[in-house]
């Protein structure tokens, strides 16, 4: 028996345990697993730089790595800075951004630059993230949103094409191009399409 | 979001709009499961795709009462011969290389070329988790089942990250024991 046997061996346990583990984490985590969607779709973004750190790291990691649990795991350095407001953000980036000062009555938001060249401006309600949203120098893709979504089309917004995407009457995704930036905007809960656009309309 | 009964009732009409209610309520948690083993966006997509189309072929004739863990054990079992089958060089920084490396510390104690019936020894982990405490089996289950790191784990449980490794410590070495006692070792 090797460890890949015992890992599919664990696969099939009881369902009682797989959701007994589960629901310890945040409330109804499995249907909207808020922090581990942001933490995906940041590492996402900087896979490549992420995959670097952790080769160099792996390096110095002992194999036998049971003789010191303390040091079993691979550490990738933190590429997030968490910012005291949208100013300092875009004095880090050296590039400036309008975006809505609320969304969905969120009473917080949040700034952060992401690996010195994005800025995420997210929107809370408590502890609840209700949107995000992203810019950053380029055209490449920056939502790190990977979900499969059964509505896409595209709307023309301050004149650039705006690609949405949802399920059914709501829209969670929105990702466009202008003027040389990439931008994301992200709704957790979806929303009417009128509602998103009137957001984008206010994001540059 | 639709009940887990009436998108079942919808696998066994045929309908296929049970997979975008699928999709809708279990996207999230399957895409979570897929990107701890594979870490790679693509694959991830991939996985979760394949997973609605084997909870497609698998209903009927199943009928499962949880269909959240259903479609969840589908998709790891899928993101785990994913990964089996992709080049170590692609996986950098993810979990799975480092869970495996832990479970060897239990596997490797046990006769290599011995024929293992999967069912048999997930029966056997079954029995081990029913008697360990409930900390212990929910960290060991985030672990070895969602592939989840020990900073998340001890974030999500509110308990240190010493802690965690501890516990996961303690608990491959019951394990190992247990195994041994279930006839599983040399």
């Amino acid at each position: 028996m090797n460890a890949m046997t015992l890992l599919k061996a664990i696969g099939n346990i009881k369902d009682e345990y797989i959701e007994e583990a589960e629901s310890s984490g945040s409330k109804d985590s499995h249907l909207i697993d808020i922090k581990r969607k942001k933490k995906a779709r940041i590492f996402n973004y900087f896979i490549p730089a992420a995959v670097a750190v952790a080769a160099i790291a792996l390096i110095f990691i002992n194999k036998n790595v049971f003789d010191s649990p303390e040091d079993s795991e691979v550490t990738i350095a933190n590429p997030i800075v968490e910012c005291s407001n949208l100013e300092e953000a875009e004095i880090l980036t050296g590039f400036d951004m309008d975006c809505p000062d609320s969304i969905y009555g969120s009473d917080t938001q949040k700034a952060y630059v992401i690996d010195q060249q994005m800025i995420e401006v997210q929107y809370v309600d408590g502890e609840e993230e209700k949107a995000s949203i992203r810019k950053a120098k380029g055209s490449e893709d920056i939502s790190g949103d990977f979900n499969s979504y059964d509505t896409e089309k595209t709307v023309t917004i301050n004149g650039a094409d705006v690609t949405i995407k949802g399920n059914g009457n709501l829209y969670y995704l929105a990702t466009w191009n202008s003027q040389g930036y990439s931008y994301a905007v992200s709704v957790t809960d979806g929303m009417e399409v009128e509602n998103l656009i009137n957001i984008i309309e206010n994001v540059r | 979001m639709m009940e887990d009964e009436k998108i079942v009732e919808l696998y066994w009409e045929r309908n296929e709009d049970a997979i975008s209610q699928t999709s809708l309520k279990y996207g999230k948690y399957c895409s979570k499961i897929a990107f701890n083993i594979l870490f790679d966006e693509e694959d991830t997509k991939e996985c979760v795709n394949d997973t609605y189309l084997g909870t497609w072929k698998s209903i009927p004739t199943n009928r499962p009462e949880k269909l959240s863990t259903y479609v969840g054990k589908i998709c790891r079992n899928l993101a785990i011969n994913m990964y089996e089958k992709m080049t170590a060089a692609k996986r950098g920084g993810c979990q799975t290389e480092v869970c495996i490396d832990e479970l060897n510390e239990i596997s490797g104690n046990f006769e290599p070329d011995k024929e293992i019936e999967l069912s048999e020894l997930t029966e056997s982990i079954n029995l081990f988790l029913s008697d360990i405490s409930t900390d212990a089996r929910k960290i060991f289950v985030k672990r070895y089942w969602y592939m989840e790191n020990v900073k998340d784990i001890a974030k999500e449980l509110e308990v240190s990250e010493s802690k965690v490794k501890m516990t996961l410590l303690r608990t491959r070495e019951k394990l190992k024991v247990h195994l041994l006692k279930e006839g599983y070792g040399l």
